[in-house]
């Protein structure tokens, strides 16, 4: 009991004056991400907003990695664009409760260690085409808008990119908007703003039930989505833990992370909230302002809600050329610029994987359409690579035939095992050599009880030698005396 | 290399110290047991895909990193046949050198006076000001 005080005052209250400050600039840096992101998903701004706020003020208390901070992500944004689209908010907020209860049951059944089974030319994909589509979603708001907004696109971005090298004290990013919103309503440049794409509500977000029919057609249309939410959810939670451990010195529950987000989903949605994850540079911000314990989490959920509930009206005179200057930022930052100029050193079938991942994904402008197309592709490169089996075959010294099976035997390599005996033609004893060889499934060991079999009939002698262990279990738990009807 | 020293001293306190300091350097130098740890931090975080292909392991990639950065400092070592390890860090350099220094009881660091951002340094206050202001040791700053 006493050490579950001393930890609970150790995880919130250790870093106090740090925590708080840290916390005030991780707000600053989530507001404009999180407007932008929620008109990429084609929602109002304020469901962006107020899934920063659920997730970062629930994640303080329920999450593994104190000083990690989660909100509205762009990777989540885009994965939702064509069930908005196509079935409107309510479903978005019931896939994003759903999301929540998949992580949920992900963490107590302690999933997180298998994300890494992921290919990792299909995360390469992945994030090529997140960044391909950050920067299409913005290419409406600017192609044809004329030169002022050129002029504002190409200032922001200055901002961001030069501030840098004066000062890392503030959120290059937000000063940036700040400049260009004063600039633009100073000057009455009467360009399109946040206000035209949604309303900022000065009010704290409202505990409501998805407005959606409870049905199994519902949870047909919701699932995929909410799948690949969770997915994805998870696994840039987990990237951006293991850069928090690193960066802290301290090691994170990972289990106890992504049941958080779980958790911190399921309140988001009912509270009007976009399914959202951990976010790689506000950690890393709150991290780099000194940003340990819970309670930076907590500060940044709270403030981002007040400076709403104050700012608001101000929030809808940011110029779209501002935001879209950001998500451009964003759009370079998170494209993997080595996975081009490691193309040359990749193995060709991993490049076909990831490029085959980005064409389907700009093509589809679906995420999860990408990613199951670069699963699918990667399981029959690997499937094929695999399947090769070399059979060598030898007369020994005393007539005995000796059969050489080199590479793996299961389902896709039996058929060229069993072509490869001659069992008429052969003397009448005969070994087959496992040593290079590992017996893997049901088929394979069909396989060889037919040629056993075949042998037999023959009136001749056959031996395995060189079965390891694994090999020679599967062997004898089936049996190979009878093969079972294939 | 360092044949004149100068120390400068008004006889208060940390002129003391520094005394002390000229001395037990000169001592220490001729100590073969004295070990020498060279602490690369890295400003940036890993992107997803070294990430992913170190399977989430950030020391293997910093060290990757690490690596590359100091090859000529390692080869000098290695041609004066002198000892050392090789430490990683991620996050704000003065931060991780002033925490390294603390962790691990370090006695003295020596750093350059200006690292790769020439204009940075002018306008942020260098690294290497902060690591002395900060620095829970000596700190010598090489220009």
């Amino acid at each position: 009991m006493l050490k579950q005080v001393h930890e609970l005052r150790n995880s919130w209250f250790s870093n106090l004056r740090l925590d708080i400050l840290a916390g005030i600039t991780v707000a600053l840096a989530l507001i404009p991400e999180s407007i932008a992101f929620s008109i990429i998903a084609g929602v109002d701004p304020m469901v962006g907003l107020y899934a920063s706020f659920c997730i970062a003020v629930t994640i303080a208390f329920v999450g593994g990695r104190p000083g990690m901070i989660s909100g509205a992500t762009g990777a989540m944004a885009l994965l939702m664009i064509t069930l908005v689209a196509n079935h409107g908010l309510e479903y978005l907020l019931a896939a994003t409760v759903l999301t929540g209860i998949i992580q949920i049951v992900c963490g107590l059944l302690k999933l997180g260690r298998f994300i890494s089974f992921i290919p990792h030319a299909v995360m390469l994909g992945f994030v090529n085409a997140l960044a391909i589509l950050i920067f299409m979603a913005q290419i409406p708001y600017f192609v044809g808008e004329g030169w002022l907004v050129y002029g504002l696109i190409a200032a922001t971005l200055g901002i961001i990119y030069g501030l840098p090298r004066l000062t890392k004290a503030v959120p290059s990013a937000l000063v940036a908007i700040i400049v260009i919103t004063t600039l633009s309503v100073a000057m009455g440049f009467g360009v399109q703003t946040v206000g035209d794409m949604g309303h900022i509500t000065r009010a704290f977000p409202v505990f409501a039930l998805p407005n959606i029919e409870l049905s199994l057609q519902t949870l047909m249309i919701i699932l995929p989505y909410s799948l690949t939410l969770a997915l994805v959810g998870m696994l840039e939670s987990l990237l951006t833990a293991s850069i928090v451990d690193e960066m802290t010195h301290t090691k994170s529950d990972k289990n106890r992370e992504i049941r958080g987000q779980g958790i911190a989903n399921t309140i988001t949605g009912f509270f009007g909230g976009m399914a959202g994850c951990a976010m790689i540079g506000q950690s890393v911000i709150n991290v780099k302002s000194g940003g340990r314990g819970r309670l930076s989490s907590l500060v940044a959920g709270l403030f981002l809600i007040f400076l709403i509930l104050v700012l608001g009206d101000v929030v809808m005179m940011i110029p779209m050329a501002a935001l879209v200057g950001v998500m451009i930022m964003v759009s370079v930052g998170t494209f993997d610029w080595q996975s081009i100029t490691n193309l040359r050193r990749v193995p060709i079938p991993d490049t076909l994987v990831m490029v085959s991942t980005v064409a389907v994904v700009v093509y589809t402008h679906d995420l999860a359409k990408g990613v199951a197309v670069g699963v699918i592709l990667s399981a029959i490169i690997f499937g094929w690579k695999i399947a090769k089996i070399t059979m060598a075959e030898e007369l020994l010294a005393d007539g005995t035939k000796r059969y050489s099976v080199q590479g793996q035997l299961f389902f896709a390599s039996t058929s060229k095992f069993v072509n490869a005996f001659d069992v008429l033609g052969d003397p009448e004893r005969v070994i087959i050599d496992f040593s290079d060889s590992h017996v893997w499934d049901h088929s394979a060991v069909n396989a060889i009880a037919r040629i056993l079999q075949k042998y037999k009939k023959a009136g001749k002698d056959i031996a395995m030698v060189g079965l390891n262990a694994a090999s020679e279990k599967i062997i004898n738990d089936i049996g190979v005396d009878a093969p079972s009807g294939h | 290399m360092f044949q004149n020293i100068l120390l400068a001293t008004d006889g208060s306190k940390y002129a003391t110290y520094a005394a002390e300091a000229v001395l037990g350097l000169v001592k220490e130098f001729q100590n073969k047991d004295r070990e020498i740890i060279l602490l690369h931090v890295s400003d940036t975080p890993p992107t997803r895909s070294q990430l992913m292909q170190a399977d989430l392991d950030v020391q293997s990639v910093l060290r990757e990193k690490a690596g590359k950065a100091v090859a000529s400092t390692e080869q000098k070592f290695a041609e004066a046949d002198v000892a050392y390890t090789l430490e990683v860090a991620l996050g704000d350099p003065a931060d991780g050198i002033v925490d390294f220094a603390k962790t691990n009881d370090i006695d003295l660091i020596i750093i350059g006076s200006r690292g790769l951002g020439a204009v940075g340094s002018v306008l942020l206050g260098s690294v290497s000001r902060r690591v002395a202001h900060e620095a829970p040791c000596p700190v010598m700053i090489v220009k």
